[in-house]
């Protein structure tokens, strides 16, 4: 391999061994035999340049790895740092509740203005049968007035469109959320106490704000037979 | 342009039951008593292929198979190619028009729409009537 090529560590090595034999040369050029206090010599000589060139190295990788060390320390704080923060979120409570709840009542609005709207179409509907019955000219009125009827109907189709849109970035956000769930895992309970869904007040409310839930969603209200029947009253 | 039939049968297409009353309710006004539903493409195509029509109007959005599959399939199907398709939807980009176009939709209509631009897209379609 050219000598240009070869890597820094390697170079310096053999640099010092070139040294080495060169400094054996001249030793044996001057003095024409070895000794044994030439050979004493040499060997310390050798000795302390390996010395030298050890010590050298030991400190600089102590130095990189006090740096790499520092690094590393660094970054397991800032990781500690974001699980803390993601756990603040309460990424459990998300996907157990706030997203399901937002997800029904959004159904729910569908359901209810479909029949609604069903019922405001079977009424005009029949108010066109009776306009056959008047005569002419009140009963095109009528008729125009019913087509404005069907006409304004179309907003159920447009509203359950956008709310289907809604729905789902709702369960797109419930699946990242899924991911951090996996990720962190255990991990997550570790740093936050485990939250009973039952008794945890929406936005911390207290007293009689507790019990402000509007509507509630199919099979979960009480009917008005229910309600009198609670009130005790014969109306 | 052939004298429009008023006893054709019509084929309405769309997943929301109350958009099917709506489009049926205005259909009879203007004339149209023979009218068809299905809620999705599949079983529009069904109906199709069991009976000739004069008309389809479709919406867009549905699922398994959308307005535009529908409407490339029946275009596609040498019973149906030249059959009168109109689509009638929420999807309100360019891009939308323009695929619908080149799939060989007859005529587009916006949702919301009204009696009045029901009436003047099948017009456009069938002539005067």
């Amino acid at each position: 391999m050219p000598e240009q090529q070869k890597p820094a560590g390697r170079a310096d090595e053999e640099a010092l061994l070139q040294d080495v034999e060169a400094r054996l040369r001249r030793m044996l050029a001057a003095k024409g035999e070895i000794g044994q206090e030439h050979l004493r010599q040499l060997a310390q000589e050798i000795k302390a340049t390996l010395v030298g060139e050890l010590t050298s190295l030991v400190g600089e990788l102590s130095s990189v790895t006090r740096e790499l060390h520092g690094q590393i320390t660094s970054l397991s704080g800032t990781i500690h740092d974001a699980k803390t923060q993601i756990a603040a979120l309460r990424p459990d409570e998300i996907h157990a509740r706030h997203v399901p709840d937002a997800t029904d009542e959004l159904e729910a609005v569908v359901g209810a203005t479909e029949q609604a709207t069903e019922t405001i179409l079977e009424a005009a509907e029949k108010i066109e049968e009776v306009s056959g019955e008047l005569e002419s000219e009140t009963g095109e009125r009528v008729v125009e007035q019913v087509t404005r009827i069907y006409e304004a109907c179309n907003f159920q189709d447009i509203t359950g469109q956008r709310i289907a849109k809604a729905i789902g970035a709702l369960q797109d956000i419930e699946g990242k959320v899924d991911g951090l769930l996996r990720i962190f895992g255990d991990r997550l309970a570790v740093d936050c106490a485990p939250v009973d869904l039952e008794e945890v007040a929406e936005d911390g409310r207290a007293g009689d704000r507790k019990l402000m839930n509007g509507p509630q969603l199919p099979g979960a209200a009480i009917d008005q037979a229910a309600v009198d029947a609670l009130l005790g009253g014969d109306d | 342009m052939a004298a429009i039939d008023m006893d054709m049968p019509i084929l309405v297409v769309d997943d929301y039951k109350t958009m099917l009353r709506i489009l049926n309710n205005l259909l009879k006004q203007l004339g149209f008593k023979n009218v068809d539903e299905a809620m999705d493409g599949g079983n529009a195509l069904q109906k199709l292929r069991a009976k000739p029509y004069g008309l389809v109007i479709s919406d867009w959005n549905m699922e398994p198979m959308s307005g535009l599959d529908l409407l490339k399939e029946v275009r596609a199907d040498q019973q149906l190619s030249k059959l009168p398709f109109i689509m009638i939807t929420a999807e309100s980009k360019t891009e939308n028009v323009v695929a619908a176009k080149e799939a060989g939709v007859t005529n587009y209509i916006v949702k919301p729409f009204n009696a009045a631009t029901l009436k003047q897209k099948m017009t456009a379609v069938f002539g005067d009537f």
